[in-house]
């Protein structure tokens, strides 16, 4: 049960990374690199402040920020320099490096005596001061905490409403001319919107939402790592693809919901290839494919089911 | 509304399962045991679940697992028998890493071993409520990794323990400067993102100040930043380059020392078995002994110690290993004095050789070598392994001091012989020879080229000479038959009542009928029947093998040839369906169903050949030179094939195997 919720959070938390790549990806048509430094200097950042005795809030809002402003470092290289948009993503992400090790002062910055946003949820709605073992309920044969559970309704409700603060921005007109930049660049041109700022805001939002999920992330497993970005961007555009194939929609809402589901199914399924004891040498074939599967599983489905069909009627 | 829903029914659907199929599996273990508070791993009766994890792939930390697998080894602790072993790799994600941990933690294991820091903080993070216990090791500094390690030994959770490994970066410091007393500049290239390099560079850092020694650092992200970094660390005027405990520039030593020796200055570590690659000195413990500390360490959980009362070790002993012949053209003066050559647990004299000061002989040439061999099998590898390694062990560096080919007539003597042909004819300094056939074949034809031949049973019956030290002039080398003497106790204890033992022998080849008739003698010295069918080619050998098992045998001890050692296969499974179980004296066997093998070491036994061929390239006459005899050989048991065929296998036999598989 502990793996189940454990495997839930990780989802959750990197489905802010995936709705991130959502929006660089797909939304602005841009293959953005920067999220692999962006999630490392997000939980940098968070990692710095919680250890220097900051509101554990304010450090998650600051990690943000500073991703945000490494997504529009990589937007106005890419837009004003006119430096390829990989490009200028593969020098963001590299120059990241360094500042995450300068805003760490080291490499790995240990976070379990800090008060963090997971020590909080953990104690939400309670008045009890945690014990290590108090707090479970037992359900047949499985053992769950109570302080996972409110760790997971927390991860939720801020999940959802970024999810819900993102999807009334798409909505609103500086949204719609967003994803109409991503869509048809020369038609959003003609009619008098500015490309250049309009990708790097949206780059900006997008390292924002990746530097949130690694705020996240280093609270919820207690230390930031410079290396723990590696083959983030993989995982994250992984999730979106998952997701798109499984709601099978380009609708906004949906992609939004679909990339959650995305990176939950996907943690799911890596928490499945390890319970089943798998050669850890294998363990990232069997992840490709499982993605794999995922996108091509829900169109052979729905070819099979039209045949069906079809077949059933004549 | 009611459409979106159905959109969403698929994910919601698969996500379902998924959580389903955890859950059941999860459920299909055995229930919660109670452990005991004080963090003990239950009674040692039964067999163990353990699971050791790493972070990442990456050669020295494999080195540090397989140091803990020795260490539970030694202990009697061996996978399938006494533990059961669950490895995981999260392979550099630390998603997947944090995923590992829940499962270590959720999944009913009795002790979890962390290799890393990144694992231990995973694992430890998971297991703040559970407490199974805990052991980790290959982690630079456990306080820093602030998982509740305190400054004292004692001072750690009751269910964590491990071993620290700081690296004696100040020892080597002070080393170097007590060498070279105008030592004033030093270079040390190191990766920031490494928790370990950077606790060794600001240790370096501030003994460095102490010794009045310049620091001048430069920064490396990858192996193939290396050489630009030590590029622009020689670029300014550095007296010798550091190497700390960074797995980037270990795992780039060679071209390190390479850079050094151009630039005449010397290289130091703090991570010892660097000296062989080139570097003046190193001080230090290396992964490897540390994994083995691990492993006892976890050992001792397994066997019913309260962790409580182990304390973290934050260093192991330092070793410390010299490297006189990266003194030579040095632009500064480095002497060893002869207190620390006494120090010094090991030792490269000038001539390449360990332990044994004497004078020098430098070389005079380059020289062209040519590794022959016959067929391609584990054991020719090994053996081929062994000389290459061999040679770096002697001193001798490729590409300055020796030119190496390697030909594999591939089971074709006609290619064997053209391969020796080829090596005459591109002037072919030297032909070091792997198997009697590859001997035979340059003995006949390279009459005035110094042969050196590796992995031969007998050369005298293969006509290199009468005795060790009366032989053909330009042959020497190292031998050694099947360790049959050693063969027939062990039958003896696994099969008490067997009194018929039966072998495949090939007429044809000279080293099969000498190994056949090593194996009549000891079989008539220990009171065995032996029993045997000649067989002249491979497609002979399933008719063979079927007599042979049909003549009342009570095992397979098979002798060694080329054709049964490339048709064992078969052998092997015409002995299990006949119910025999199979001794055999080569290593490949093993893994493919014989039960218990003795095969002699091929890979020392191709380090031995490599030290005379180095001999010879220093000047020694190969008349001069005596024929070596391994003995050293090595236990092979297959715990299932031997099983499977009855065998009962005693605890010390087991342990005193220097491998043990399963299957």
């Amino acid at each position: 049960m502990t793996q189940l919720i454990g495997s839930y959070s990780m989802g959750l938390i990197l489905s802010l990374l995936a709705v991130g790549v959502l929006i660089s990806f797909r939304i602005l048509a841009f293959r953005d690199l920067t999220v692999e430094g962006s999630i490392t200097l997000g939980g940098a950042v968070a990692a710095a402040m919680l250890v220097s005795g900051w509101n554990p809030w304010l450090a998650t809002f600051v990690a943000f920020l500073a991703g945000g402003c490494a997504g529009a470092v990589t937007g106005v290289l890419a837009t004003k320099l006119k430096i390829n948009g990989l490009l200028a993503g593969i020098l963001v992400m590299t120059a990241l490096y360094s500042v995450n090790l300068r805003v760490m002062g080291r490499s790995n910055l240990p976070l379990m005596n800090e008060k963090s946003l997971m020590t909080f949820a953990q104690h939400l709605g309670t008045a009890e001061q945690p014990t290590a073992s108090g707090g479970t309920w037992t359900i047949g044969r499985w053992v769950i905490r109570t302080a996972d559970l409110r760790v997971i309704g927390f991860l939720t409700v801020v999940i959802g409403s970024v999810g819900a603060v993102m999807y009334a921005f798409f909505q609103t007109n500086l949204g719609l001319a967003m994803r109409a930049t991503g869509d048809n660049e020369q038609m959003i041109c003609a009619l008098g919107v500015e490309v250049g700022w309009m990708q790097t805001f949206g780059l900006a939002i997008s390292n924002g939402l990746v530097a949130l999920s690694g705020a996240l992330l280093v609270q919820y497993q207690g230390y930031a790592d410079v290396q723990m970005g590696m083959g983030m961007v993989v995982w994250g555009m992984a999730s979106v693809i998952i997701g798109e194939s499984l709601v099978g929609s380009r609708q906004i809402g949906m992609l939004l919901i679909g990339s959650v589901m995305g990176s939950v199914l996907f943690r799911l399924l890596v928490a499945n290839a390890l319970r089943q004891g798998l050669n850890p040498n294998d363990l990232k074939l069997a992840t490709a494919l499982f993605v794999l599967i995922a996108l091509v599983g829900p169109s052979a489905v729905d070819a099979a089911s039209k045949k069906f069909r079809t077949a059933v009627k004549t | 509304m009611w459409q979106s829903l159905q959109r969403l029914s698929l994910g919601m659907f698969l996500i379902l399962l998924a959580s389903a199929v955890l859950l059941l599996s999860e459920s299909s273990r055995p229930k919660d045991r109670q452990r005991p508070p004080d963090g003990t791993a239950a009674a040692p009766a039964r067999v163990m679940r353990v699971a050791m994890f790493q972070m990442a792939s990456q050669p020295i930390l494999d080195e540090g697992a397989q140091g803990v697998l020795d260490g539970l080894q030694e202990a009697g602790y061996v996978d399938k028998h006494k533990m059961r072993l669950t490895r995981f790799n999260a392979e550099g994600d630390v998603a997947t890493g944090n995923a590992i941990a829940q499962e270590l933690v959720g999944g009913e294991y009795d002790l979890i071993i962390t290799l890393t820091t990144g694992a231990l903080q995973a694992v430890a993070n998971a297991n703040q409520s559970r407490k199974i216990p805990h052991v980790f090791g290959l982690v630079s500094d456990p306080v820093k990794a602030g998982v509740g390690i305190g400054t004292g030994p004692m001072e750690h959770p009751d269910h964590l323990v491990g071993i620290g490994t700081f690296p004696p970066v100040d020892q080597a410091l002070e080393m170097a400067k007590k060498l070279n007393p105008k030592l004033s500049r030093i270079g040390l290239a190191w990766n920031p993102a490494e928790v370990n390099s950077e606790v060794c560079t600001i240790l370096a850092r501030e003994v460095c100040q102490k010794l009045k020694i310049e620091l001048v650092e430069a920064n490396v992200d990858s192996t193939s930043a290396v050489k630009e970094a030590i590029g622009s660390l020689l670029d300014r005027q550095v007296d010798a380059l550091l190497v700390g405990g960074d797995v980037t520039m270990l795992g780039a030593m060679d071209v390190v020392a390479k850079s050094a020796a151009d630039a005449r200055i010397p290289v130091f570590t703090c991570m010892p078995g660097n000296a062989l690659k080139g570097a003046l000195f190193d001080v230090g413990a290396n992964y490897y002994e540390v994994g083995r500390t691990v492993g006892k360490v976890a050992s001792r959980v397994l066997n019913g110690e309260s962790i409580a009362k182990i304390p973290v070790e934050i260093a192991i002993p330092p070793k410390l290993f010299l490297n006189t012949l990266a003194l030579k053209n040095l632009r500064d003066s480095w002497p060893f004095p002869a207190e620390l050559i006494q120090q010094a647990d090991s030792y490269i004299d000038e001539q390449g050789r360990h332990d044994k000061p004497k004078a020098s002989q430098p070389l005079s040439k380059k020289w062209e070598v040519r590794i022959l061999s016959y067929v391609t099998s584990q054991d020719v590898d090994e053996a081929i392994r062994g000389l290459k390694e061999g040679l770096t062990k002697s001193g001798l560096v490729e590409e300055r001091d020796y030119a190496l080919k390697v030909s594999n007539a591939q089971g074709d003597m006609a290619v064997l012989a053209g391969s020796v042909d080829a090596a005459i004819s591109d002037h072919t300094d030297m032909i070091l020879t792997v198997s009697t056939q590859a001997l035979q074949a340059s003995m006949q034809r390279a009459k005035d080229i110094p042969i050196v031949f590796t992995m031969v049973a007998n050369p005298f019956a293969a006509g290199a000479g009468k005795s060790d030290s009366e032989h053909l002039s330009n042959v020497t080398g190292a031998y050694g038959a099947n360790d049959v003497q050693r063969m027939m106790p062990i039958i003896r204890q696994v099969l008490p009542d067997a009194q018929t033992l039966g072998t495949l022998y090939v007429p044809a080849e000279i080293n099969s009928v000498y190994s056949y008739e090593l194996l009549v003698d000891a079989a008539r010295a220990a009171k065995y029947e032996l029993k045997a069918v000649g067989v002249t080619a491979t497609n002979e050998v399933p008719d063979g093998a079927q007599s042979l098992c049909q003549m009342h045998l009570d095992a397979v001890c098979l002798s060694n040839s080329n054709i049964t050692g490339a048709t064992f296969p078969n052998i092997s499974r015409v002995a299990r369906e006949a119910k025999l179980p199979v001794f055999a004296f080569m290593g490949s066997t093993a893994s493919q169903g014989a039960s218990i093998v003795l095969t002699r070491d091929y890979y020392d036994m191709g380090v031995d050949s490599a030290q005379l061929a180095a001999k010879v390239m220093r000047g020694n006459s190969v008349a001069s030179i005596p024929f070596h005899q391994s003995t050293k050989s090595r236990l092979i048991i297959n715990v299932t094939a031997a099983r499977a065929s009855g065998l009962t296998l005693p605890e010390s036999l087991l342990k005193s195997a220097d491998r043990i598989l399963e299957k």
